[in-house]
């Protein structure tokens, strides 16, 4: 007993000095700077959303989960996309290129600023409640009547866990020093791209199933040439994107496990939801010339200007 | 580094810059406040047609540059130093991006703290419940209540607490970024060639419908947040959908009168 009380205030100071000196030394995060490189495609597609009908969609092979698991262990990393188009006559721009990022690095920062917003609150509020669950506890064994099962409180001790657990997965974006963006430089990647778009000109337009479409071809490619695999992935994840970016899927309660989280938790769900961003963005049409046959103004009703 | 985007968009009459952002959804915006609070430097990145074209900062009005003829030619003579231009485009930026910005904080700021004022004051809710002490000894006999009570009593107002000020310092450094993103930022050209096109077809105007004809192509150039700027463009300059209800109704078969 002597010891332990002898001992204890010199663990407590070892610890409180050793984690002051960690938060106030200056790191230098050049000396292990890891540089993470992401190979970007640009995807021949005709999206579907309001503000990007028709347009392509520039979208990487792994998702921002898989990225984050490449650079787990490092204390800052710098991201840098490496950009794949197919073959055109009028590629992509400096501009271009540059907005892709800006949006890439504007959709994280805006989750990562979501996410630690909320989770302030919400660690602050699971707190509070388990400790609710303690007296719940107490309660449990100290009185022989059953109301008290009525608490609703010791419930919201699971406010915001699927946030809690995305927080542990990306938080260490915030890690990103800096962000960089050059057209990439891997043949076979480049020859695949070129393939895939001749095949998917072959495709007629207006079919409702092409991305499966695309995903096949690139599936019977895949033995071929490796990078047929990593573009596949890419499609797969747009096709995911396309599904999950939907307002009303959003909304509705369409699958088990929503609807059975939306009944038990209800309203009492105070911390909203930080959905994880898909990297992918629309971009032009590399193959799309404007008005190449003369196009009909139809902004006014045709056949209304006829008869006036 | 938190970028803002800014793009050179032909309008009929001139240019002017259109800025791709949320009108009430404030995230992505104080994001890079408070990006620039933890000490990054803010970008501006302007993008234009023709990098070559770009001698807009030398074109610039008479308050900048005053041209006057003599007999020998002309006289050019600066009114404005390099820096007071670069002061001036600061202001600029100043007067519309951080204004709105500004205001929108004091809005969201002041929603999300409406929960937490005076509920800690005397009068407010909890000090009325702390008034309610002795209730503990009160309900020693109904011993179910005693734990609800206990956390009624003390650890609502301690974890409420918490919140509010997490929040308020929350907003508070987004405030103080706001005033920092906007003292040192860097302005970086770039060429869009998808903005070229966009720029080229309301400029040759066909039909007088340049503007209904860029809402229909953005999307597909990647642009489709120009959605908002050309379809309120069509409905003030151009013949459109909506203008045919202003018109005498069509009729579908002659029509006579009975006699």
């Amino acid at each position: 007993m002597d010891e332990i009380s002898i001992v204890f205030p010199y663990i407590f100071v070892y610890y409180t000095v050793k984690r002051s000196v960690e938060k106030e030394t200056l790191v230098n995060w050049r000396e292990d700077l890891k540089e993470v490189k992401v190979p970007l495609f640009i995807l021949p597609a005709r999206l579907l959303g309001w503000y990007e009908e028709g347009a392509w969609a520039a979208c990487p092979s792994e998702s921002l989960s898989e990225i984050s698991t490449r650079f787990r262990g490092t204390s800052s990393f710098l991201l840098h996309f490496e950009v794949y188009s197919p073959s055109s006559s009028s590629p992509l721009s400096e501009g271009e290129m540059e907005s892709i990022l800006a949006r890439f690095e504007g959709m994280i920062d805006e989750f990562l600023y979501s996410l630690s917003l909320y989770e302030r609150l919400g660690w602050n509020y699971r707190f509070m409640f388990s400790l609710c669950l303690v007296a719940y506890i107490i309660g449990l064994f100290s009185v022989n009547t059953w109301w008290f099962i009525w608490f609703r409180q010791p419930y919201l001790a699971l406010t915001g866990v699927d946030n809690w657990w995305k927080k542990k997965r990306l938080l260490g974006l915030a890690r990103c020093k800096a962000w960089s963006i050059s057209p990439g430089e891997d043949k076979r990647r480049q020859e695949a791209l070129d393939e895939l778009y001749s095949f998917y000109t072959t495709i007629p337009q207006g079919d409702p199933n092409y991305l499966e479409r695309v995903i096949h071809f690139l599936e019977e490619q895949k033995k071929r040439n490796r990078a047929f695999s990593e573009i596949q992935r890419a499609y797969i994840l747009l096709q995911k994107r396309e599904q999950e970016e939907s307002y009303l899927l959003k909304r509705i309660a369409h699958t088990t496990w929503t609807k059975v989280k939306r009944f038990f938790l209800g309203d009492l769900l105070l911390i909203p939801e930080v959905f994880v961003p898909h990297l992918c963005v629309p971009i032009r049409d590399l193959a799309f010339i404007p008005f190449q046959e003369k196009e009909e103004g139809d902004a006014q009703n045709r056949t209304l200007q006829a008869l006036q | 580094m938190p970028k803002i985007e800014l793009y050179k968009l032909f309008n009929k009459k001139g240019y002017i810059l259109f800025s791709p952002h949320h009108p009430f959804f404030v995230e992505e915006r104080f994001a890079r406040y408070l990006k620039a609070f933890k000490g990054e430097k803010t970008e501006i990145l302007l993008h234009v047609e023709d990098k070559e074209q770009e001698a807009f900062l030398l074109s610039l009005s008479e308050d900048f540059l005053r041209i006057q003829k003599n007999r020998e030619g002309y006289t050019i003579t600066p009114q404005k130093s390099a820096e007071e231009v670069l002061e001036y485009l600061k202001g600029a930026f100043f007067d519309t991006l951080r204004k709105e910005d500004t205001l929108l904080l004091e809005e969201t700021k002041n929603r999300d703290l409406f929960y937490h004022y005076g509920r800690f004051r005397f009068r407010g809710f909890y000090g009325i419940l702390h008034r309610l002490f002795p209730i503990l000894f009160i309900m020693h006999g109904i011993p179910g209540f005693q734990p609800m009570t206990w956390d009624m009593l003390i650890g609502d107002p301690y974890f409420e607490d918490r919140n509010f000020f997490e929040l308020l310092r929350h907003y508070q450094g987004i405030s103080w970024g706001i005033e920092r993103a906007f003292e040192d930022m860097t302005l970086r050209v770039v060429e869009n060639r998808a903005l070229q096109v966009l720029n080229d077809i309301v400029r040759e105007d066909e039909n007088g419908e340049g503007f209904a004809q860029a809402f229909r192509v953005c999307t597909r150039l990647g642009l489709g947040f120009l959605k908002d700027f050309f379809w309120p463009a069509t409905q003030a300059t151009e013949h459109s959908e909506w203008t045919k209800f202003m018109r005498p109704p069509v009729p579908l078969f002659p029509w006579r009168e009975p006699q």
